[in-house]
């Protein structure tokens, strides 16, 4: 009898084990549709969209339940991620084939890189050539690899300067000018922080910097000082590094990045890109490289007297400016493509686009809302006229990041080299490294 | 011959899952070291050419060497650390137990959390250490950013985590020591440090062999303060080989070079836990 309960016993630690696991796993499913009744409907068609979270998380619900209203049959979940994850959580989603969403954000540069790996399914099918007529030839073109549409913009994307007024003033240093051919130099751009630094903290206590990158040491801003000396970022088929990343202009445009920390120590280390505009807006940075973004949130900062120029640019290169911003692309394994692309298009060429640059204040990749920044009186005046100008940097000095479908190789070590500089590391001896890595990182995109 | 079941059946569900989640990923990736696995699932043999890859690769040596510095540091002062609090807080005075519970209190925060409030508080601008450090007057550190502070800060936040974790377990080795055998020391008149090297040692080396067995388990392991702090910088300085790994495998999308640099991890791993267990064994 002993043995019997012993034995019964046993099975049945075994059993909760096993039982456990599926209770989760109903747990789960249970979780991931709220909306269980409207599902239940036939032809009811649950969407994931996977995108990037923050500020994100908040602009979308609103737009996707005004796409639910339109179309009653489907439901649009939204499943968010930091910045730093989300390009992690792709790979690993993808890699494993996962059917657990349909539609994902796509970072312009990464569209190559996807389409590579069979990540995205082309969206041809569902784009007209009227569809596409209404987005910007550069969106297209970012959105297509091999003459197939993969992924189509959420919009696209510009840099201006912001300054603090307050700081300037007091400092007696002029204003800049808001016209794009009186843009200043980053020579003018570091003496005037500096005459900022040593006429308002001239020891340092108050903790103001002359000059900050909103995402400093990422490419997609870093990249505009090589690229203003005519430094590329891979070679013209999309693999070579050696002789590009480690070429004369990289090294003169890094080892200005080295001085403002190391040298000029105009700007501060051990930031975090997400900590970035909360040090413009608590009024302690005079110069401050950022995206159109940034308008509304210091509209309603109190006390923040700001303005913006141009993107500075190299007294002996040429203006250029950051460009490139997030795509939409519909996974190549989903349930739901027909579904997925639908979306995609309201989102991405339809009402939905709309609502979202009137909510997150980006630079459109629709000719009709670009048209209207261009000529509209409404955009003369502070601070609409900010758009203006990124419009204007956007058709005239925008430069994409490198095309290659070892974007996110390139992207990964560029990175860590640019916080290497700018933690003190010697520009050359720091880029001929990265050569060296992406080298090696980059040796399977030959074969 | 039921009665030889019973035993194994019991076992069994914990076996399962350790297989499951254990031993079968540790086959995976000895097998996918052998392949070089590209896009979309295909996969060719290769042999052992990725780890042929990896030993003319400068930066998995780099990894390997601060992996070995890194656990050369952290485990002895994490260790001795621990033990040397275990026995303070072993000592009956009153309100002892209010001073183990706030040595314990890191324990309680996850690792990623504790990162980013040290993070906070190591900025070399605006942190509040070099403000601490600013009243003795010593002028501020760089911390985390420089090439010679990062890998020490992060052993320093990564012990201020893990010695009061090893603490309790070496506290509960402690307790288990008789009390009469302290009173026979005493009354041969052996002096306090000699009780604790002659006595408490030897007696505690069970504990000891478990807590430095697992500590240089989870810290060869050990990569979330680097991803989050210092993602491997400055200039490599902290790019521990699982760090290195994970980005092969999610940055660089080159599995083969992430598995082949795991099982060298595993094989590392190994030879330092089979020495650690035959120079501890005890003898009792």
């Amino acid at each position: 009898m002993k043995r019997l309960v012993a034995v019964f016993l046993s099975i049945l630690i075994i059993l909760s084990v096993f039982v456990g696991c599926s209770n989760d796993n109903d747990k789960k499913e249970g979780n991931t549709s709220p909306s269980d009744d409207n599902a239940k409907k036939e032809d009811n068609v649950t969407l994931t969209y996977l995108t990037l979270g923050g500020d994100w998380e908040n602009m979308l619900p609103d737009i996707i339940e005004q796409y639910e209203k339109e179309n009653e049959n489907v439901q649009v979940k939204l499943e968010a991620y930091p910045f730093d994850q989300l390009f992690e959580v792709i790979e690993v989603k993808m890699g494993s084939g996962t059917k657990d969403f349909d539609v994902l954000a796509v970072d312009a540069p990464l569209v190559a890189a996807y389409t590579y790996r069979g990540y995205l399914e082309p969206l041809d099918e569902y784009f007209s050539e009227d569809d596409k007529d209404v987005l910007i030839p550069s969106s297209i073109e970012a959105g297509t690899v091999d003459g197939k549409f993969m992924a189509a913009p959420m919009n696209t994307s510009s840099q201006l300067m912001f300054y603090n007024k307050t700081l300037l003033k007091e400092a007696g240093v002029s204003l800049p000018s808001e016209d794009p051919e009186k843009r200043m130099t980053w020579e003018e751009v570091v003496e005037a922080s500096q005459t900022v630094m040593e006429e308002l903290d001239p020891d340092g206590s108050n903790g103001i910097w002359g000059l900050m990158f909103e995402q400093v040491s990422r490419p997609y801003q870093i990249l505009a000082l090589p690229n203003s000396l005519g430094g590329a970022g891979v070679g013209d088929d999309g693999i070579t590094v050696d002789g590009i990343v480690n070429s004369p202009e990289w090294v003169e445009a890094c080892k200005f990045y080295y001085d403002i920390f190391n040298t000029w120590k105009i700007s501060p280390k051990g930031t975090k890109p997400s900590e970035s505009q909360q040090r413009f807006t608590s009024g302690k940075v005079a110069f401050y490289v950022g995206g159109t973004w940034g308008t509304p949130v210091y509209e309603e900062t109190e006390n923040l007297e700001y303005g913006y120029a141009p993107h500075p640019y190299f007294k002996d290169g040429k203006a250029a400016t950051p460009t490139g911003s997030w795509h939409f692309g519909v996974n190549s394994e989903s349930d739901h493509k027909k579904e997925a692309a639908e979306f995609v298009r309201y989102m991405s060429t339809g009402k939905g686009n709309d609502l979202w640059i009137e909510a997150n204040h980006d630079l459109p990749s629709k000719k009709p809302l670009l048209e209207a920044i261009m000529e509209d009186e409404a955009y003369d005046t502070f601070p609409e006229s900010s758009y203006k100008i990124a419009a204007y940097e956007a058709m005239n000095t925008a430069v994409p990041r490198p095309i290659t479908s070892g974007y996110r190789e390139w992207e990964t070590i560029i990175g860590a080299t640019l916080e290497d500089i700018r933690n003190g590391e010697d520009p050359e001896t720091a880029l001929n490294d990265a050569v060296e890595q992406l080298d090696s990182a980059l040796a399977k995109y030959k074969k | 011959m039921k009665k030889r079941i019973v035993p194994y059946m019991f076992i069994l569900p914990a076996m399962v899952l350790l297989i499951i989640f254990k031993i079968y990923p540790i086959f995976i990736a000895i097998i996918g070291s052998l392949f070089d696995s590209g896009f979309g699932g295909s996969k060719a043999f290769v042999g052992i050419a990725n780890y042929l890859r990896l030993f003319k690769d400068g930066v998995f040596w780099q990894s390997l060497k601060v992996t070995l510095l890194f656990n050369i540091f952290v485990n002895p002062i994490q260790i001795a650390l621990a033990l040397f609090m275990a026995l303070l807080v072993n000592e009956q005075v009153k309100g002892i137990n209010i001073f183990r519970s706030v040595y314990y209190v890191p324990v309680a925060i996850s690792m990623t959390v504790a990162a980013v409030i040290w993070g906070i508080m190591l900025n070399p601008n605006s942190g509040i250490v070099n403000s601490f450090l600013g009243i003795f007057g010593i002028s501020p550190q760089p911390f985390l950013t420089s090439q010679r502070q990062a890998l020490p800060s992060i052993i320093a936040i990564t012990s201020w985590k893990g010695v009061p974790y090893w603490m309790m377990f070496l506290l509960a080795g402690l307790q288990g020591i008789p009390k009469s055998i302290y009173e026979a020391a005493k009354i041969d008149g052996c002096n306090k440090l000699n009780t604790i090297f002659k006595i408490t040692i030897p007696l505690l080396k069970r504990s000891l062999a478990f807590v430095v067995i697992s500590d240089t388990i989870t810290n060869l392991l050990l990569f979330s303060p680097m991803y989050i702090l210092t993602n491997g910088g400055p200039n490599m300085s902290t790019n521990v080989l699982m760090y290195e790994a994970y980005k092969s495998a999610f940055s660089y999308m080159d599995m083969g070079r992430a598995y082949s640099m795991i099982t060298i991890l595993l094989i590392l791993i190994f030879i330092v836990v089979g020495m650690q267990t035959r120079l501890l064994k005890a003898d009792y």
